[in-house]
């Protein structure tokens, strides 16, 4: 299981953690660990930047565990600080700057963009490769939507723009996913029975 | 025939891929090794504003120092004479400065309260540089070296003894204010 949101702490491994038990933050470190930078790699593609921002969302963890209340699971509480991070990240000068600076070349399909994750079923790396071919911003938008359950209203507050960014941000990226993912339906249509 | 996918033939495919396994990019004890450097970096960076204060706490000291004793070059001061490294200044009188830092830390006490291992082996890192390059120095004298050279080594020696000088200052402080 790799959705932050499906992810189960107990209750008593989070106080231990809390009381700065490093076996439990070990724990809760493995358990979570993955699904974090996975959500992070998606959101920001390339691996040494989701890294750093990964580093950034654990320690965050561990520091602000105090303030964590339970009221939601933990895996919906730290994603948040991730997403929070990602699009920070994405909405910074740097990031614009380095964008521009990839454009003369398909940055999105760079090796250290594929793949996420270990593609063990055979229309996943169709998928991982579509997605890769996404903006990031574009990237972002869909996954947060289609696979975390976001709102656009949500979506929007998170880059400060406009309901009408996020929906047709989506738009876009959904058009660009239907195209990268076309040509595998059309060999299962044509696939005599 | 083309068929067209919908967005929930889209959603589900994306779902199905969020559900591929992953990893995370390095175990617990690497991550608590970033955690503890990215920690030691902030805590250098709330210093900083702290390190530059004394710093010019000490550079001021230095100027006033020669008013304050008459100009006796080896009087034990409170700071160390000035070690922002050789100015641009003539050989003789950086000479005569890397002389007024060396007499300052003869007069240091030379055990403190408090020691920390890593000052300690930078203090005795530095001096052992110092006294290889006071022996390369004497070769190279013996040997007839150009004055060039000679001046080359005599500038880099300065800068170690004004390295020597700021650590041990740091140290001084550390030990008056644990």
């Amino acid at each position: 299981m790799s959705r932050l949101s499906e992810i189960a702490i107990s209750e008593e491994l989070i106080a231990r953690a809390r009381g700065g038990e490093a076996a439990a933050q070990a724990a809760i470190y493995r358990g979570i660990g993955p699904a974090v930078f996975a959500l992070t790699r998606r959101l920001v593609g390339n691996r040494a930047v989701a890294e750093d921002l990964f580093q950034d969302t654990m320690m965050t963890l561990f520091q602000r565990l105090g303030d964590f209340r339970g009221e939601a699971p933990l895996g919906i509480w730290l994603r948040q600080i991730a997403v929070t991070r990602c699009l920070m990240y994405l909405r910074s000068p740097w990031h614009r700057a380095r964008l521009q600076w990839e454009s003369g070349e398909d940055a999105s399909l760079h090796p250290s963009m594929l793949p996420v994750t270990q593609a063990t079923w055979p229309d996943a790396l169709d998928v991982e490769r579509a997605l890769a071919r996404l903006t990031p911003v574009a990237r972002a938008v869909v996954w947060l939507f289609e696979v975390e359950g976001y709102s656009h209203e949500e979506i929007a507050r998170l880059f400060g723009r406009s309901v009408s960014f996020s929906k047709s941000q989506l738009a876009r990226a959904l058009a660009r996913l239907r195209q990268g993912l076309a040509p595998q339906e059309d060999q299962e249509a044509c696939t005599p029975i | 025939m083309h068929t067209d996918i919908d967005e929930s033939n889209i959603a589900r495919r994306l779902r199905a891929a969020a559900d591929e396994p992953s990893e995370a990019p390095y175990g617990w004890a690497e991550f608590q090794r970033r955690r503890n450097r990215s920690m030691l970096t902030r805590v250098i960076e709330r210093n900083r504003p702290a390190a530059i204060a004394a710093a010019v706490v000490a550079a001021v000291l230095v100027t006033m120092t020669p008013f304050l004793h008459g100009g006796h070059e080896h009087e034990p001061a409170i700071a160390p004479p000035d070690t922002a490294g050789p100015a641009k200044s003539s050989d003789l009188q950086e000479q005569a400065r890397t002389r007024a830092i060396e007499g300052w830390l003869a007069a240091l006490p030379q055990d403190h309260d408090l020691v920390r291992v890593g000052a300690r082996a930078a203090v005795s890192r530095l001096q052992d540089q110092i006294a290889a390059l006071d022996d390369l120095m004497s070769a190279e004298r013996v040997a007839g070296a150009q004055p060039s050279r000679l001046d080359a080594l005599e500038r880099q020696r300065s800068q170690l003894v004004s390295s020597l000088a700021q650590v041990q200052y740091a140290e001084m402080l550390a030990s008056a204010n644990p």
